[in-house]
């Protein structure tokens, strides 16, 4: 058991490196550098010369390849750079914005478990009936709005019309955390809760479900040792992977919201070519999403006892 | 006087309601008209085609058939017409069904907890030991999961369930194929000290040669519908004592009876044809087979036949 | 032709007890053979190891002296107990016969195949009938043999007696060798030139 985990933790390095060189490869064909982004935006005419220097002074003039095998030698130095624009230095910089992006991970992952598990496992078991439908109805609706008009619904509704939650998350406090989460929360869900009616049906047409009743075993006995059981199987994959997601920052709500996540910081690195910020952002995307995997794959082992005991027989 | 039957199907019929492609609709009656009683002490084994409704009807008794099927006729238990919420209040406790695969057992539990239930106390401990090692399951069979089991194996766990359920009446549906004969023999004998122990056994299998000497009485089965009902000796004595021409054809196609087939199919629930549901294999078949036919008493058993005598 | 498993030792994983010891079982063009045991003793793995669907651990497969081919349609075609696993069920039925290249008609009639049902969809046929068409997509020009598993322990004796009979008749005029595994000594009887005991020739011991 340690064994996998380490060996799935050490794929991480090879992973690590192709990602990196991939996002340094494709950030140059993108064009433009940070000197010429920097410039245009403050709107100054400079010469030539000035650019060449500034270039100069973040290695901008040297040969990819070099360039990316500097950046590698710094970083098994455990030193990221500095951002080019801001100059500040890139850990502490992704670090600082961490801590908002996992609370809101956190906060609409909660919020999209309890509204779609419940919600999609009492559509299945009323299948085709009026709840059933108004559910999905509900699941329809939620799919069909984009984030920011859900966004600037609840905006309106909760902090113009009702005042209980601020326009702008100032803090990090619950109230401040609770419209963006919802508003990622309500999009997910409705996914969501479609997965789960469609999962908890399949298991419910199962002919050990059969087998259940016909030993007289109560309905949400077998719903809930076995049938939500073997749906959270399926249903875990999906989370994992919106977690992933999610922490990976969520561009658009945290840009209307001003909630300042990574998501924000990675689009505005993007914008600017500043080439070691979004390096660490790929990293940690591409961190993110081993862990997760891993976690799951564990989790299935503690759920199935297929899995944990090793496959098939026959 | 012969005791009153526990268990009795009148008249039951089934539809399922199908889409076809498209906004198509149809239904397909699976059982129609079938007839049958189970009294305490005895064995019914029932005999028939794949798809003439024997496992519907196991289905049916314990009211398990699924959303789009309806019924019609009645199924009586110790005289009282049961409904749906009845049967669920019957099954597992005065109902048991051996189901027919290993698919019917709960991957994520064990063996032994679907057998016993949670926390079995230890005379019911002692009697699940028992009765695994009557049937040759190796000792910690019942920490295995069922994907772990081979055919056989499922098939026996599958029998024990109802074995050890305080049930009256015991459904079984077809609970030995891939057993051996050594063991096919042992979980028959098993029924049979059921039955004699005063329960009602229903025993739907195709290993009917088997069936004829553990039984006490035999059903058969038809396209949905019961054709005989007959002594389990009339089919022990050969084609003679018979009086259904299809329980006929069924005893001479075993191969230690000839292995001669007739020639034909049954029909298709969608393409039922009016009257007689043998009519198109029949080599009697006469124009008065197109109306409906009643079961008949001939010579102390029920037949569904115009020309029987 | 003939095909000849030689001293073939089976099992899952090298932690789990030999399903299969030593047995070497051969099947001539022709022949009929009947495989029996009791349940458990590894008769569907010696088949599935005979038509190469499962690599033994020890021994060898030989079909005529040389291992049996990888590639192409195999000579040895196996028929399962449950045709109605082995069909793909969004399938029409003539599609299932298309795909083999059998939708011919002298195979429909050898195998009493019904024009109608080729319009349907595999949920609406019995066993038997799905099983018709599972031995008609196994009988290609380049079959040599037929091992059938267990194929009529899930039909009724008439269905049964049915599809044996056309079995047979294919199995003689083509001359094909046949392999069955049954439960049913009646119907090896009937159906085999000789039957072959595994408990006889397993020696793995006892479990």
């Amino acid at each position: 058991m340690k064994k996998y985990i380490l060996r799935r933790l050490l794929q991480l390095i090879p992973i690590l490196l192709v990602i990196t060189f991939l996002s340094f490869g494709m950030m140059r064909l993108a064009g433009s550098d940070a000197v010429l982004q920097k410039m245009e935006n403050t709107g100054m005419v400079v010469s030539q010369e000035v650019l060449d220097s500034a270039r100069a002074e973040l290695g901008l003039d040297k040969p990819f390849l070099t360039q990316y095998f500097v950046w590698l030698g710094n970083l098994l130095r455990g030193d990221m750079g500095t951002s080019y624009i801001s100059g500040q230095e890139v850990f502490g910089t992704f670090l600082s914005k961490l801590p908002a992006t996992l609370l809101l991970t956190a906060v609409s992952i909660l919020l999209t478990i309890v509204i779609s598990i419940p919600l999609g496992v009492l559509a299945a078991v009323k299948q085709n009936r009026f709840t059933d439908y108004l559910i999905r109805t509900a699941s329809f609706l939620g799919n069909s709005m984009p984030n920011f008009f859900v966004a600037l619904l609840l905006m309106y509704f909760f902090s113009i019309r009702l005042k209980v939650f601020p326009v702008i998350a100032s803090d990090m406090s619950l109230s401040s955390v609770a419209l963006p989460s919802f508003t990622l929360a309500v999009a997910m869900s409705a996914k969501y809760l479609r997965q789960v009616r469609a999962t908890v049906l399949d298991e419910l047409s199962k002919e050990y479900v059969t087998g259940a009743r016909s030993r007289g075993i109560k309905f949400s006995v077998t719903m809930t040792k076995s049938v939500l059981r073997a749906s959270l199987v399926t249903i875990l994959t999906l989370l994992t992977l919106s977690i992933g997601n999610l922490l990976g920052g969520t561009a658009i709500v945290e840009s209307i919201f001003l909630w300042d996540g990574v998501g924000k910081l990675a689009v505005d690195a993007i914008n600017m070519r500043d080439y070691p910020m979004i390096q660490a952002y790929v990293m940690w995307m591409a961190i993110i999403y081993v862990c997760v995997n891993l976690i799951t794959d564990l989790s299935y082992r503690v759920l199935d006892p297929r899995i944990r005991l090793g496959g098939d027989k026959a | 006087m012969k005791e009153q039957p526990v268990l009795t199907v009148e008249d039951l019929s089934v539809s399922f309601h199908m889409y076809d492609t498209g906004l198509e609709q149809y239904d397909l009656k699976v059982i129609s008209n079938l007839t049958l009683d189970v009294r305490p002490g005895e064995i019914v084994a029932i005999a028939g085609s794949s798809g003439s409704g024997k496992s519907l009807l196991a289905h049916a008794v314990m009211g398990l058939l699924p959303g789009n099927a309806s019924t019609s006729g009645t199924i009586a238990y110790k005289g009282k017409v049961l409904s749906q919420k009845d049967k669920e209040k019957l099954r597992g406790k005065e109902f048991a069904l051996v189901p027919q695969s290993v698919a019917y057992l709960d991957p994520l539990m064990t063996v032994g907890t679907q057998v016993t239930g949670k926390k079995p106390d230890q005379k019911l401990l002692q009697a699940q030991k028992e009765i695994f090692r009557r049937l040759h399951l190796k000792e910690g069979t019942e920490k295995l999961y069922p994907f772990q089991l081979s055919g056989g194996m499922a098939r026996r766990i599958l029998v024990s369930t109802a074995v050890l359920s305080d049930a009256q009446v015991i459904l079984a549906d077809e609970p030995t194929p891939g057993l051996d004969l050594q063991m096919a023999l042992e979980a028959l004998k098993i029924f049979r000290e059921l039955a004699d122990k005063g329960k009602a056994v229903v025993l739907i299998t195709h290993d009917i040669d088997l069936a004829f000497h553990i039984a006490d009485r035999i059903a058969v089965f038809y396209a949905g519908t019961t054709v005989e009902v007959a002594d389990a000796r009339d089919f022990l004595t050969g084609p003679q004592a018979l009086r259904h021409p299809y329980s006929k054809a069924l005893w001479e196609a075993l191969p230690q009876n000839g292995f001669r087939p007739i020639a034909g199919f049954q029909p298709y629930a969608k393409y039922l044809p009016d009257g007689c549901l043998f009519g198109p294999r029949c080599p009697y078949k006469t124009r008065k087979c197109e109306t409906t036919i009643p079961m008949a008493e001939v010579r102390g058993g029920y037949v569904r036949c115009i020309h029987a005598d | 032709m003939q095909i000849e498993g030689k001293n073939l030792s089976f099992r899952y994983h090298p932690k789990l007890p030999w399903i299969l010891k030593d047995v070497s079982l051969t099947v001539k063009e022709g022949e009929r053979v009947g495989l029996v045991g009791p349940s458990g003793y590894g008769k569907s793995t010696l088949v599935r190891l005979l038509a190469g669907y499962l690599e033994p651990e020890e021994g060898e497969i030989l079909l005529d002296g040389k291992p049996l081919p990888r590639k192409g349609i195999s000579p040895v075609q196996l028929i399962y107990q449950h045709p109605e696993k082995a069909i793909n069920p969004r399938w029409k039925m003539k599609k299932v016969l298309q795909e083999s290249g059998m939708f011919r008609q002298e195979v429909m009639d050898s195998l009493g195949i019904e024009k109608d049902w080729l319009e349907r969809y595999p949920r609406e046929l019995s066993g038997g009938e799905l099983q018709r068409f599972c031995v008609a997509r196994s009988l290609f020009p380049g079959t040599h043999f037929l091992f059938a598993d267990e194929m009529s322990t899930m039909l009724d004796v008439i269905t049964q007696a049915q599809i044996w009979n056309l079995m047979l008749r294919e199995v003689e005029s083509r001359n094909l060798g046949l392999l069955m595994v049954t439960h049913n000594m009646e119907l090896a009887k009937k159906v085999c030139t000789r039957t072959v005991h595994l408990e006889e020739i397993n020696h793995r011991g006892k479990l």
